[in-house]
Formats: C-alpha cells, structure tokens, sequence
C-alpha cells in the first residue's frame, strides 16, 4: 500500500472494503487495487474533476445561512462503496417485506384497526402521533397503499449485519443525488464501469413515474402528473426541479393547482386549465390543505384532501402515511410484518427503547451517556443527542425533555458504523456511512440499486445528513459471482 | 406551460428592462443637470417622478439630493423599482426557470445581480458611478442577447418579450411626459436650454443617433415625441413596442383580450395629431397611453396569469 493509505492501518470498525487482515474485500478487489494504484496526484484530481464536475452540473442543495438561502455544491466523495449483489439481493427483500406490512398497517390504522384491537401497537401510540390524521379515517387510495415512496436508512454495524435504522414515509428525499453521484461517478472511474458488471440506477425516474401512473384515478388516458413543491427555498428543491424533469412532469406550487366544485383538481396553464390526475407532493400533510389542516399555510391548495379522500386524485405519499414514519412506530415493525405477513423479518431492527414504557424509561435515564436518543418525529438529524459525543449539558437538557415527554422520545445503542475510505486533505482514511435505499410502491414494487450513501465527512462523526454537514457516495452493486 | 411560469418570464421581461432603462435614465439625468443652471426649474425630483416612486422617496430623508435621488432610484432595498430591487426579483425568478431558459442566461442574470449587489449594495454606499450604471446595462443587455441569441421561439420567449416591450413602452412615454413638463413654463431659463434637454430626452431612450439618421434635421420637441412616440423602426418607440407586443401576443394562445388591448392603442396613435406640443395636451396623451398599458397589463395577466374566476367558471378541461 502507498502512503495515501497509511490511516487504514489496524482500523476499529467494520470497513465496506477493506477486510479485517487489511486486503480489500473480494467484492472491492478491483477498485481498491485501481485506488492503490493512484498515485496521490492522480487521486487528488479526480476528486477535482469530480468537483468541478458537480459545479457544471449545477448539483446543489439549499442551506439557510447568514440570514440568506445559499445553494451549495453538492459533496460527492468519488471513493465508491461496494455491495454484493448476493447481499443486496436479500436486503433488497427485507426492504420490500418491510414497506408491504408498513403500507398494511398504515391502511389498517385508518379502516379497521387490527393490529390495535389485537394489542399489537397500544392505541395511545397512534392516538398520540404527530402524523396520524383523523380526517383520512376510511379513504381508499389505490392498491391500498399509502407509502408509495419510501427511503430507509440502513447502517452496518460493528457485527457486518445490516440494521434499519428508520422508514421515512413523509417525503423522503436524496434520490436525485443518488442518480447525480453516479453520473458524475462514471466520469471519475469509466474503466473500473467497462471491466466489471455494476447495476444501473438510472430506472429510477422511469420506475416513478410509473407508480405515479398507477395512481392515477383514470387509467387508460394520458395521466397529467405534477411535482408539487413548497418552493424554491426549501432544502430539497433542486431534487423536486430535477425530478419533475426527468418525469417530464410540471413542476407546480400550491398555487398552480386549483379544485373546484366537482372535487377535481386542475392546474393553471396559459392554454386554461387542465385536469391532474396524480400530484407526487414534496410538501408535509399539514402544509398541503389550508382548508383542511393549517389554515395559515400558504403552500398549500386548497380543497386538495378533499379531492384526494373522494377518490379524484392520487397523491403519493398518501396524507397520513406519516403515521408509521414515528420512531416509536418503528419499533413494532418487527412485529407488525409477523403479524401482517405471518413472515419473519429479513432485515433487523437497532434494538430500541420505547422511553413511554417505564422500565425503558429508566434504563435509558441511567445511560445516557451510551446512547443515542432521538424524538420520535423528526428529521435530518435534529433534535438528536449521540450520548458518548455529548457534553454534559446536553445530555442534562435531553434528559430534561425526555422526561418531560417520554411519548416523544426514543433511545437506541450507538452503533459502531461501517466505515468506507474516503478522500480527506488529500489523503485516504476511515469515514462512518449509512445508506438510504428508495422503495417504490404502487400497483408494482421497485427498489433503488443500492441507494444514497452518505458520510460523515469529520473524524469520528456518526452525523451524514447534508444539512449537517455530511457528505455522500456513490453506491455499487456488483455481481459477484 | 404553466400560468405562473408564463407569470415569471414576463416578469423577469420587464425587471431587466426597467434595470436597464433606470440605469440609462440616472447616467443621462446626472449628465444633463450638469449642463443646466443651478436656478432650472429641472431636478432628481423630476426624475423620482419619472419612476413613479415619489412618495417613497419623500419619506426619506434626502440631503444631499444630488447623492440620495440616485442612491434611492439605484440601489434602495426600500424602492422595488430601484436597479438593485429589480435585478434581485429577475434572479429570484430565474432561478425558478432554470429548465425553462437557457443555462447561461441564468448564470448571466446571476452575475449582474451579483455585481450589482456588490457595487449597489450594503449601507456604506455613497455615490452610484457612472461606469457602474453602464456596466449594467451593458449586462442587461448581454442577457437579451443571449435570450435572442439562444432561446426556441416558443411560447417562454413570448412571454420574456411581452414583459420588455411593456415596460419599454412604458418608460418612453414617462421620458416624454416629464420633458414635457418643462415644455412652455413661460420659463425662459429652460428654453434656453431646449436643446440640451430633448436631446437629453433622446439619449435617455438610447435614440439619439438613430434619431440623427432618420430626421435629419435640428432636434425640437415636436420631432422628439414624434420620433419616440412613433416611429415604426426604432426598437424603443412607443409604436414599434406595441407592434411586437402584438406580434407576440399573436403566438400564444387564447390571444384576442391583449391583442385587442394593443389594437386600440395603436389606433389611438394613428387618430393623434402632433404638430404642434402643448403642455397640458401631451400630458393628457400621455397619460391616457399609461392607462392603456394598465389596460394591456391587464389583458395580458387576466388572459394568461390569472384567467379563472373560480366560482363561476366550469372546468376547462383539455383532456
């Protein structure tokens, strides 16, 4: 090994490429000996490629800083993470059994209620979650689904087993960057794509579309499906733009759509207006219908609910899905595939603590200092404590709100991420990774190959999301046998 | 298209070419006071008056008037005419219409507003500098070029043109309206300077040398509103507007509201007799064709913006 990879020396994490006596995985042989080969010149510029690549690209994200919305570039690091396909194959079945009895409870919660009589999720707990809509009580969207675009996020840890670590149902977001990453990817390393058999990621837009289709209220016509955005000040908006035009869908804002008296909804074109059958929302429940939730919303269109609950619209996610995004809802996942299923689950959870439970609530009183508590409703990393990391004061203040609101809390073992070599200051070292796969679900089933793969970009840091400073991966499956 | 994309290209339209004419007006008035004497009956409040931002501008406090008058018309956040304001709102909107427009029209945009927010903006500024104010119109209009040089004739640069000609239209009849004003004062001060004005006037529409080509004889005000009002070849003239603002209106669908708007005026036009200025009359004129673009602003928004009264329409539906 060159100096470049001197930090891989005697490393204290499973790492995606490099075994534990050193020499690469027999899934990462070629990269790795293509890396090594680099001399640090040759890595050092084609990380700049890839940088000035994403520049030209104009592949951003949006952060709020200093008072002002900044786009900035996007961080690609080019060192690639690989994944068996073998192994993929199976975790790729997990993430399907899991989104299936996820989508079957989500439709029981607002029609019968099994798992709830049963006992198999207390009442309190959906009664008490911040996503649960009582106004979606008894609709009926098509296929029965409701999460029809799910992103789960799957970290490895110290074990080599791979644990879910959450479902996020609301509107999910990081596919566009996922797509990006291999473009640009492909641009860095074209010869390791031609010598080995690496699965494409491109169907994605294509594979929503279709879902998208399959929602529609009119099948057989030419469905008019929109991207609805909160607008161009959201953090994900260069993701809804790209995807609305990879569809070839309008990109539209609340104000675009309109309904009318017949419950349909329409939107404003310079030709009048035209019926859409299908809005794939990147905006939250609440936001979506000032007539029906946050009067004061204003990006939202009203009278949207009303025309997706009488059947004349498919919005995916469904209003409501939120439900089963709740980490306490997570927990029971396990046992809601059993119960839905009568199947075992392929993919573990990360044992959690449900801090609502007294007994929990007292372990997790006493170790703060090991865990990781997160609120059970939020997103991109916020409101999050990672015990061993945490000052005292922290984790005095999160012991404060945890007891103040046990329903709101719970606590998981900080994982020992897998770690991945990654370019930093020129040379090679450890960096900890999760990976968000995208599940489709509509009339058909679709799974991202691989996903988004993102990395803490500081030492030691277990935090990937962007909006924190995190990094991201080009994810590879390779055909192993 | 959608309503409110066709809504932001011709707004973008007509904030680039109220930037561009702002620009051009402020370097054409400081160069003009220079010329006059200190008692004319000619100053930076004729100019405020011009953008239509008097009353904003009287709440501020504006001493020296030489420095604040054009600080207040260039870079003012609290003016939304202001050079800075505009250019801000055509990038915000851009930004929005990056599949729609071509990519280095957005970077372009991008770069005046940058420079403009460098060299207009922050409290410390003092005095708006020639070189400044024509290197963006410069920029303004490399950006037309580019739309020009770059864009499908489709419906989104109908719609970019629509917004340009507008305010064109609109910012030449300002111009003459306020050269107007100085018009037969029984001031003989400003008469004696009658020439430096309209040609001041012409200058500010970037029409003096074609004015030059195509008169070819001393500049009076009768010839100078004439010119600028009506004549069918140069690009600023209130008439050629109006004939592109048809001709664009043209290309779209559901035309006929704003091209009937623009028909009137046209005939309006047709039905004037200019041989002879009068003060109060051109002033009437004038500011009977300002209702008109309020009229084909209208038109324009109610046919292809905002064309639905909820309540009491039915559906449209195409499909």
């Amino acid at each position: 090994m060159n100096t470049l990879w001197s930090a891989y020396e005697g490393h204290q994490h499973y790492d995606e490429l490099i075994g534990d006596d050193g020499t690469p995985r027999r899934v990462a042989v070629p990269l790795v000996n293509h890396l090594q080969a680099l001399s640090e010149r040759g890595l050092t510029s084609r990380q700049a490629a890839a940088d000035r690549a994403i520049m030209e690209m104009g592949i951003t994200f949006t952060v709020y800083a200093d008072g002002e919305n900044i786009d900035r570039a996007w961080p690609l690091d080019i060192i690639p993470r690989v994944i068996p396909l073998t192994e993929w194959t199976r975790i790729e079945a997990g993430l399907k059994q899991r989104l299936r009895a996820l989508n079957l409870f989500i439709d029981d919660v607002y029609h019968q209620q099994r798992a709830l009589k049963e006992g198999i999720v207390p009442e309190h707990v959906i009664k008490s979650s911040r996503d649960y809509l009582p106004q979606a009580m008894g609709a009926n969207p098509r296929h029965g689904v409701w999460a029809n675009v799910c992103g789960t996020d799957l970290v490895r840890d110290g074990d080599g087993r791979v644990y879910v670590l959450e479902d996020n149902l609301r509107v999910p977001s990081g596919v566009s960057y996922m797509l990006e990453n291999r473009s640009v990817t492909k641009r860095v390393f074209p010869e390791l794509f031609r010598d080995q058999r690496i699965r494409p990621v491109d169907a994605y837009p294509s594979q929503l579309f279709d879902m998208l289709v399959s929602l529609s209220p009119r099948p057989g016509d030419d469905p008019e499906i929109v991207v609805l955005t909160p607008g161009i000040y959201n953090s994900a908006y260069f993701e809804h733009a790209f995807l609305a035009q990879r569809m070839g869908a309008e990109l539209v804002a609340g104000s675009d759509l309109i309904v009318l008296d017949d419950d349909c909804v329409y939107m404003r074109t310079i030709e009048g207006l035209r019926r859409v059958d299908t809005v794939y929302r990147r905006i939250n429940d609440t936001f979506m219908d000032p007539e029906t939730f946050d009067k004061f919303s204003m990006l939202g269109t009203p009278g949207l609910f009303r025309a997706w609950y009488r059947g004349n619209v498919g919005i995916a996610n469904a209003p409501g899905s939120g439900v089963a995004d709740d980490k306490v809802i997570y927990s029971y996942v396990p046992d809601l595939i059993r119960f839905y299923l009568a199947e075992e689950p392929i993919l573990p959870n990360v044992p959690t603590w449900r801090c609502s439970e007294p007994e929990a609530a007292r372990y997790v009183d006493a170790h703060l200092s090991e865990l990781v508590v997160k609120p059970a409703n939020e997103s991109g990393g916020y409101g999050m404590l990672v015990g061993p990391h945490a000052s005292r004061q922290e984790i005095e203040a999160m012991r404060g709100q945890v007891r103040a609101n046990p329903r709101n809390y719970i606590a998981q073992p900080t994982l020992s991420l897998s770690t991945v070599p990654t370019v930093c200051d020129g040379v090679i070292e450890p960096r900890h990774v999760d990976l968000r796969p995208f599940i489709l679900q509509g009339a058909r089933m679709a799974v991202t190959a691989g996903g988004l793969t993102r990395v803490a970009r500081r030492k030691g840091s277990l935090v990937v999301n962007s909006s924190q400073g995190g990094g991201s991966k080009d994810t590879w499956i390779v055909e192993d046998q | 298209m959608l309503s409110s994309i066709a809504g932001r290209l011709y707004w973008v339209g007509r904030n680039l070419e109220r930037a561009e004419n702002t620009a051009r007006l402020i370097n054409v008035f400081s160069d003009l006071l220079l010329d006059l004497p200190k008692d004319a009956p000619v100053s930076w409040h004729n100019l405020i008056r011009i953008s239509g931002s008097q009353t904003g501008f009287s709440q501020q406090r504006q001493t020296p008037l030489a420095t604040a008058a054009p600080r207040y018309l260039a870079a003012s956040a609290d003016n939304g005419n202001s050079i800075l304001s505009t250019i801000r709102i055509a990038r915000e909107n851009m930004r929005t219409l990056r599949d729609v427009v071509p990519r280095e029209s957005f970077e372009s945009v991008n770069d005046l507003f940058l420079y403009a927010n460098k060299k207009l903006g922050g409290a410390s500024l003092r005095r708006v500098t020639y070189p400044v104010l024509t290197e963006i119109i410069r920029h303004c209009q490399q950006i037309g070029g580019l739309f020009s040089g770059t864009m499908s004739r489709g419906p989104e640069y109908e719609f970019l043109l629509l917004g340009r000609h507008l305010e064109r239209a609109d910012m030449t009849t300002r111009i003459l309206d306020v050269a107007g004003e100085l018009l037969d004062q029984g001031d003989e001060t400003v008469n004696d300077y009658d020439t430096i004005l309209w040609v001041s006037v012409l200058q500010s529409a970037s029409a003096y040398q074609m004015y030059r080509r195509s008169v070819r004889s001393r500049v009076t005000p009768v010839r100078v509103v004439h010119f600028l009002l009506s004549d069918p070849d140069f690009p600023r003239s209130v008439r050629h507007c109006l004939a592109q603002l048809q001709y664009s209106s043209r290309r779209l669908p559901r035309f006929p509201a704003p091209v009937d708007a623009v028909r009137r005026l046209l005939g309006r036009m047709d039905a004037m007799t200019l041989r002879k200025l009068v003060r109060s009359e051109l002033h009437a004129a004038l500011d009977d064709f300002q209702r008109e673009f309020i009229g084909i602003h209208q038109a324009i928004e109610n046919t292809w913006f905002e064309p639905y009264d909820v309540k009491v329409n039915p559906a449209l539906d195409q499909s």
